[in-house]
């Protein structure tokens, strides 16, 4: 028997708030591309679940695995950034980092 | 499963191989044509800049294969008597819809074999004429990109890919006339023809969007069907926005003034675009959307004014080439009043007429502007027919091809030029009876054939025969141009000649086989036939009393015309009047606009920044460029958003659950 | 099943709920590795065996491996400790906040019962991936190939300084 499938659904959003929190909270700039990876396998997992339910030929699936190849691409070119920035800056908090401000 | 990759790339090689005589029908052959010019473009212009003879040769290759492509098409649309079309959705958006794809009918069929033939001729010819310019490949990359967005015009289903193409082949045409782009003489021309045309685009553009508004559709076919029940005052102006766009392109009256300039270029440029290929665009554009200017569904005023247009181009395209001393500006004139001509045609219903004309006139004179590339390069670029002569002796294969072209673009019987300009002065023959207009562009017609023949024929006198001029010093500005060295200019190399003799061929029997091939249901009439030939006949007479039996020191027409000539010579001062106008305008318009700025638009602006001011001190706060704040202003508001609205009842899903997809 | 689905979930949120909050960064790595680990068995329990593999071995094979290398290569300072900001009181807010609003919206919706479950074949993933979605395929391959030379010009831009 299987579960239904709200409680994928629910699974999902636990998931990408956890990693919504982790974005908007941490000072780290690891642990926040972390958090970003976690709010993509919240959709992911959104995804899986609905192509199962909803009967759509596996067009969730593949949709996923597009999904699961730009994240990689993101947490390359991410962790590739924080790199840098703890080279030049010597600190990876995102806290510090305003040359924005106006 | 072969996937979509492996099937188009089996369509290509069939596509490629299709002219080559496989058996196979090749549906996407007619897309090659574009697209293989294009790749050629690229790659010359990109990858092969350091091996200019690569670039050269892919150039050449490519269009020697669309050369035997076009022929092929040729006779498969001969054969079926028909049009081959494909077409497919390009953009859906709304209500709109745009097609892309190509129709190939008799008349776009024989306008891509000629843009073939005279594109492959004329780019062996380059291979010599600007041997050794640093900017050969580039030269090449270009020749590719005009041949590419040539066909893609030609090829066009519908008015908007043919828009397109159109501003492409401008595109190419204004790179080109500004190939030598180190000088400032090119780089002005190129500009002025470029803005020139514009304006004619202009119009063509809202001429396309005013029929897309009404008839819902641009495909010409479905053109044709529709355009009896459409809004006669609706396409009145339609037509007449499209003749300006084919006006600016044509280069007609008033808007003909950037072709002379054009001449700016290298020459065998000036002979493929400006005189046999591009230029004839807009008559080729309208010859595609004849039936939109037909005089039962927009009324007599289109094809009036076209014609009126035509008539007038060719007066003074004709008069100002009697008064010009530059060899190609002589031959670009000419083109002027050739392709008034043609639109004179047009304008009295014969688009067959004016098409044939279109085509004869497309070998005769690139035959002719090659045949002068030759001389101005044994002169070391030297353009003035004053300072040339005697190049008879030393060039007997480019004279003999000169005097070929020249003497059937004057309309001698049997070459060419006869045949194609009867048609249409017998096209305006058939209309004048009851018409008072028409009668009037007949006498035009006949003058231009007179006249036509006396500046050939003094440009040929003055060119080869005679006594040689002592090789005076070069003329500035052209002195450091880059040219052959003056040892190899002695005689022309076979990649010159060679073309030169293969376009006297049709240029001189085209016409007679023409009316065989074309669909030219017009046949001679004696009495205008004879009226025409004696017309040429005294021209050069005329010419040869003047400027052959004895070369003159100087032009006896200055001293004869005195003022008159003054004004042909500088092509009726229109540039003037264009400047002056254009400075008029300008300047009044700048003055209104600066007594707005000072008052209306300080006084807000002014305002504005004080607002702005006030508003940024306390906003500032805000933007304290921390990223994460940033963000959670915008999440919170996205879920305060959402929760906003399910608070007011709406729901976030069906309510039924959802079906099955 | 159902119970399988549970004790799965549970892993996964408990291992995503570590990575917010254990003190070090390292052992915040660990578990977001294995909170993927975990989401690949739900995966499987949606008869997605084929994304499940490819789960474990991207996310905790690879992108687990090299945010442990960038752990490494950070400064120890504040790179190796999982500290949260003086905004976190506002961001975990915003977050119950969606989290409420989706799971109010998404329970009381019927949604549909599954059909039976079925294995997907590898096969027949591989098949639509090139022959329908051939297109955001190769494109998907190009945005790898792009980030892959960015990634290295980025990390290797900030060598010089």
């Amino acid at each position: 028997m299987s579960p239904p499938l709200h409680h994928y659904l629910i699974l999902a959003a636990v998931l990408f708030c956890l990693g919504l929190y982790g974005v908007l909270a941490k000072r780290n700039a690891i642990v926040a591309l972390m958090s970003v990876e976690l709010m993509l396998a919240g959709v992911n997992l959104n995804l899986v679940a609905f192509d199962r339910y909803l009967g759509s030929r596996y067009l969730g699936q593949v949709f996923a695995l597009f999904t699961v190849s730009v994240a990689a691409a993101e947490a390359a070119v991410g962790l590739a950034l924080v790199i840098a920035l703890a080279r030049r800056r010597n600190s990876v908090d995102l806290s510090e980092f305003t040359d924005l401000s106006g | 499963m072969g996937g979509i990759p492996a099937q188009l790339g089996r369509e290509f090689w069939q596509a490629l191989a299709w002219p080559l005589g496989a058996a196979a029908p090749a549906p996407a052959a007619p897309a090659l044509l574009v697209v293989l010019p294009a790749l050629a473009f690229v790659l010359a212009g990109l990858s092969l800049r350091r091996r200019p003879g690569l670039a050269a040769g892919l150039a050449i290759a490519v269009t020697a294969w669309s050369l035997v492509a076009s022929a092929r098409l040729f006779l498969t649309v001969r054969l079926l008597n028909g049009e081959l079309v494909a077409s497919y959705t390009w953009v859906a958006a709304g209500g709109v819809r745009l097609e892309a794809g190509f129709a190939v009918n008799p008349l776009t069929a024989a306008m891509l074999l000629v843009v073939a033939a005279v594109s492959l001729l004329v780019q062996v010819y380059s291979t010599a004429y600007l041997a050794g310019d640093p900017g050969y490949s580039r030269y090449f990359a270009y020749l590719s990109f005009f041949t590419a967005a040539m066909f893609g015009l030609v090829l066009s289903p519908n008015l908007f890919q043919l828009y397109v193409f159109y501003e492409l082949v401008g595109l190419a045409s204004f790179l080109l006339i500004g190939f030598w782009h180190e000088e400032p003489g090119p780089v002005a021309a190129a500009r002025k023809a470029f803005v020139t045309t514009r304006l004619g685009d202009f119009g063509l553009l809202l001429g396309i969007l005013l029929l897309y508004w009404h008839a819902r559709t641009l495909d010409f076919t479905r053109l044709a069907w529709l355009a009896p029940e459409l809004d006669p005052a609706v396409l009145r102006l339609v037509a007449l926005l499209i003749f300006a766009g084919a006006a600016g392109k044509s280069a007609q009256f008033p808007l003909h003034v950037w072709l002379p300039d054009a001449m700016a270029g290298p020459t065998p440029v000036s002979a493929l675009i400006h005189a046999a290929t591009m230029v004839a665009a807009g008559v080729f554009l309208v010859a595609r959307a004849f039936p939109l200017f037909a005089p039962a569904v927009a009324g007599r005023l289109p094809l009036l004014v076209v014609a009126a247009a035509g008539a007038v181009t060719s007066f003074l395209g004709a008069t100002a080439a009697t008064a010009q001393d530059d060899v190609k500006r002589v031959l670009a004139y000419s083109t002027v009043s050739q392709l008034g001509l043609m639109m004179l045609g047009l304008g009295a219903q014969s688009s067959t007429a004016a098409v044939f004309h279109l085509i004869t006139h497309a070998f005769f004179k690139s035959l002719l502007f090659l045949g002068a590339g030759a001389a101005i390069r044994r002169c070391h670029h030297e353009q003035d027919i004053w300072r040339m002569g005697g190049l008879a002796r030393p060039m007997p294969l480019t004279a003999l091809a000169f005097a070929v072209g020249g003497l059937s673009l004057a309309g001698v019987p049997p070459l060419s030029g006869f045949y194609s300009k009867d048609a249409i002065l017998l096209a305006v023959l058939e209309q004048a009876r009851g018409s008072r207009p028409h009668a009037a562009f007949l006498t035009v017609g006949l003058a231009v054939s007179a006249l036509t023949a006396f500046y050939l024929a003094r440009l040929f006198f003055l060119i080869f025969t005679g006594a040689p001029q002592e090789e005076g010093p070069v003329s500035p500005g052209r002195a450091h141009r880059p040219g052959p060295a003056p040892r190899e200019a002695a005689a022309a190399p076979p990649a010159m000649t060679v073309p030169l003799l293969l376009l006297a061929v049709p240029a001189a029997v085209l016409g007679y086989f023409g009316q065989r091939l074309l669909p030219v249901k017009e046949h001679l009439n004696q009495t205008l036939a004879g009226g025409t030939t004696a017309l040429a006949l005294a021209g050069i007479g005329a010419a040869w009393l003047l400027y052959g039996r004895r070369r003159p020191a100087r032009d006896p027409l200055v001293a004869a015309l005195g003022p008159v000539h003054r004004l042909l010579r500088s092509g009726y001062y229109l540039d003037d009047l264009y400047t002056r106008l254009g400075n008029y305008l300008v300047r009044g318009l700048a003055a209104t606009l600066h007594r707005f700025d000072r008052t209306a638009v300080d006084g807000l602006v002014n305002g504005v920044a004080g607002v702005v001011l006030l508003s940024g001190r306390t906003l500032r706060r805000v933007q304290g460029g921390w990223v994460q704040r940033y963000l959670l202003y915008l999440v919170a508001a996205v879920f305060l958003a959402l929760a906003a609205w399910l608070w007011h009842g709406l729901e976030l899903y069906p309510a039924g659950g959802m079906g099955r997809w | 099943m159902t119970a399988v689905f549970w004790f799965l979930a549970g892993v996964t949120v408990l291992a995503a709920a570590g990575v917010m909050a254990l003190p070090n960064v390292f052992h915040a790595s660990l578990c977001f590795a294995l909170s993927f680990f975990a989401l690949a068995g739900v995966y499987l329990t949606l008869g997605a065996e084929f994304l499940a593999a490819i789960q474990i071995l991207i996310y905790t094979g690879a992108i687990a491996v090299i945010i442990a290398f960038a752990v490494m290569l950070t400064p120890p300072a504040i790179g190796h400790s999982n500290l949260s900001n003086r905004q976190r009181l506002w961001a975990g807010a915003v977050a119950l906040l969606a989290l409420g609003l989706l799971a109010g919206g998404l329970v009381p919706v019927r949604w549909p019962e599954p059909g039976p479950l079925r294995a997907t074949s590898a096969a027949s993933l591989g098949e639509l991936m090139l022959t329908r979605y051939v297109v955001p395929f190769e494109v998907a391959g190009f945005i790898l190939l792009v980030a892959l030379i960015a990634a290295i010009t980025v990390a290797k831009g900030a060598l010089k300084p």
